[in-house]
């Protein structure tokens, strides 16, 4: 269930009066998310820690929301000081663009492969690629492969892992998770499609052997 | 073209791109990102290259698989 502006315009009213079963619905919606994106900077039992210090902090800062960005965003945002802070006081350096860090310009890099892709011409493509987007839809939603599309998105090098799961595991736009993370537009898609292409690779894979 | 896009790859519209340049630039296709000379030009190019349109219909699937694995995950949790 995703919020609609108007859900979450009254979502809003609740939460800021206090409401107990919408803050439940909160939790309810984003706390797995959360979870996830914790886990992949800091052991299981500080992300859970984090976690919890996040939901105090939207429990007590609520009614300073202003709804310049989604509720969604907020809340990540939220997370993504506390992990900062957590990572801190744990002294690790945390190798990801959401703790502040600037990243370089990804797309210098895209430029370097594209150039070193030149030769390719129209041959680019060494065999024909398999039509997997044909199987049938009992086969492409299987349990199993949705949880190896997780796996893979656990796999990912921390940068795109990010990216891939706040613009597509869990929706937000693409000014949502740069701003959330504090990465350009630019970078942001750059990693995006990196990611994508390598969980596609997976899933790819899984389907060859799953025929 | 907004502020924050990347190097357009040409303002020539006469100008081929190659598959390599095209498959890079599909996820920004996708978040309608581009230029519009770059999305006429990759448009162009899909228009006539069948691997390419394999590979965004790829990267779509792969897109709203990884939602729907998203999906599923909040719903056992709930």
């Amino acid at each position: 269930m995703h919020h609609t502006q108007a859900d979450e315009g009254s979502l809003l009213v609740r939460l800021r009066a206090g409401d107990d079963e919408a803050f439940r619905d909160v939790v309810n919606q984003y706390d797995a998310g959360l979870r996830r994106f914790a886990r992949g900077y800091l052991s299981t039992g500080a992300a859970e820690e984090a976690v919890g210090d996040t939901w105090a902090k939207v429990s007590t800062s609520v009614h300073k929301f202003e709804g310049r960005s989604s509720l969604k965003t907020w809340i990540y945002r939220i997370l993504i000081n506390t992990l900062r802070t957590s990572a801190a006081r744990e002294g690790r350096v945390v190798p990801f663009s959401a703790l502040g860090h600037d990243t370089p310009d990804l797309s210098a890099d895209r430029t370097a492969e594209l150039l070193a892709d030149s030769g390719r011409g129209p041959g680019y493509f060494g065999t024909a690629a398999s039509q997997w987007d044909e199987l049938p839809a009992e086969v492409l939603e299987r349990e199993e492969l949705l949880e190896t599309i997780l796996a893979a998105v656990d796999q990912l090098p921390p940068a795109q892992r990010e990216v891939v799961q706040l613009r597509d595991l869990e929706g937000l736009s693409a000014a949502d998770a740069s701003s959330a993370l504090g990465i350009t537009a630019v970078n942001q898609r750059v990693l995006l499609h990196r990611g994508r292409v390598a969980v596609r690779r997976v899933i790819e894979e899984y389907l060859t052997h799953a025929r | 073209m907004p502020a924050d896009s990347p190097q357009p790859i040409t303002d020539d519209l006469s100008v081929t791109v190659r598959c390599a340049e095209v498959v890079e630039l599909l996820t920004e296709l996708l978040d309608d990102a581009l230029s519009d000379t770059d999305r006429q030009l990759i448009e162009q190019h899909l228009a006539g290259c069948e691997h390419c349109r394999i590979e965004l219909r790829h990267l779509q699937l792969t897109v709203s698989l990884i939602a729907k694995a998203g999906r599923q995950e909040r719903q056992t949790r709930v």
